[in-house]
């Protein structure tokens, strides 16, 4: 009785300072954990994204058909040589990177910011070549500047050379969406497919 | 070493071979590694090469032009960036320095093949000649690579 007061006596201290640093743990640790699942877009970002109609191969397309899914929506072009293919391949690798059945739960989206070029069929064949759950999509030139617009996505066309061909210079960025439909995450062109595949599963758990 | 001797039976494969004019060696000095090509969709009309570029010489030589037989045009390009906004910008001229490496890589300089004679699929073989100052010419096949699996076109 006495021995146990005695340990009863002397273990505060370090009871207390366990109990603090695993108080201090916990609330880091929920912070992080808080912090890991807050949408990650730059302040002037931080009004992107919306839903949106467009055109598939096979007719509408909107992005409300993809809630409860986590996708990435990049804006290019079908003549673009490398940035887009890029950017598309390393999606399709980070797709690649999950179960079938996550895959599911996966979307991609590529909207053409060149659409007198790429007609529906044209971007949704070149899209779907990349990877079967990206979808490409285009449509009229003002629907695609307004879409442009809600994402804050900048385009404009290069001088055309002799022959008519020319490029366009535009936003890089790949949009992370999440289940609700919400711009969470912007990825520079940069991003590997690890990277992405880290961001989209962050999102889809 | 495994992974060595694959690189060195790529590079004998790539096959670097020099089709020059100034009889001097500036062409010895060149050397191409890694060179690839991006498989495109089919029906599109441009794709990119990749490649890494030493001057093994002690004099600075200038990259003033490219061609390909599988393409109308071939240009250099290099993919800036602003405010996360993304151009191409064409290069006329890029100078290799004496001892410099200069890697042509997604989302950086790459030589664009502009009007596609043909699709390419991966496994075909691209020929490329790239022009230097002082008529030199420097000729080497890229192989077509599918990125949509390894996508990583990085060597260094």
């Amino acid at each position: 009785m006495t021995e146990f007061k005695k340990t009863g006596r002397n273990t505060p201290f370090w009871v207390l300072g366990i109990g603090i640093a695993i108080l201090g743990f916990s609330v880091s640790f929920a912070w992080w954990n808080s912090g890991q699942k807050a949408p990650v877009v730059p302040e002037k970002y931080s009004e992107v994204g919306g839903d949106f109609t467009l055109t598939s191969d096979h007719g509408p397309v909107s992005l409300q058909e993809f809630r409860g899914k986590v996708g990435a929506v990049f804006f290019g072009y079908t003549h673009c040589p490398d940035i887009c293919p890029a950017s598309l391949s390393n999606i399709a690798a980070a797709f690649d990177r999950f179960k079938k059945t996550e895959q599911e739960k996966l979307f991609g989206i590529l909207i053409s910011i060149d659409p007198d070029r790429d007609s529906p069929g044209k971007v949704s064949k070149y899209a779907a070549y990349f990877h079967s759950r990206i979808y490409g999509l285009s449509g009229s030139p003002e629907e695609i500047t307004a879409v442009a617009k809600q994402y804050m996505v900048a385009y404009q066309k290069d001088e055309a050379d002799a022959a008519g061909k020319y490029l366009l210079g535009h936003s890089s960025y790949i949009f992370i969406i999440n289940a609700e439909g919400r711009v969470v995450d912007l990825m520079g062109h940069k991003a590997s497919p690890e990277d992405i595949a880290r961001v989209l599963r962050k999102w889809l758990l | 070493m495994m992974k060595n001797w694959m690189m060195i039976c790529l590079a004998l494969f790539s096959g670097v071979n020099i089709a020059m004019a100034d009889c001097g060696n500036a062409v010895d000095r060149l050397s191409i590694s890694h060179a690839y090509v991006r498989e495109m969709p089919p029906g599109m009309d441009t794709t990119a090469v990749y490649f890494s570029l030493i001057n093994k010489g002690d004099k600075a030589v200038y990259l003033i032009g490219a061609s390909s037989l599988l393409s109308q045009r071939a240009e250099v390009h290099m993919t800036m960036e602003k405010h996360g906004m993304a151009h191409m910008q064409h290069q006329t001229e890029v100078k290799i320095s004496a001892g410099q490496s200069i890697f042509f890589e997604q989302g950086g300089m790459h030589l664009m093949l502009i009007g596609l004679k043909r699709d390419v699929k991966a496994g075909d073989k691209v020929p490329v000649t790239l022009l230097f100052n002082n008529d030199v010419e420097l000729e080497f096949g890229a192989e077509v690579r599918d990125f949509r699996h390894k996508p990583d076109g990085h060597h260094h």
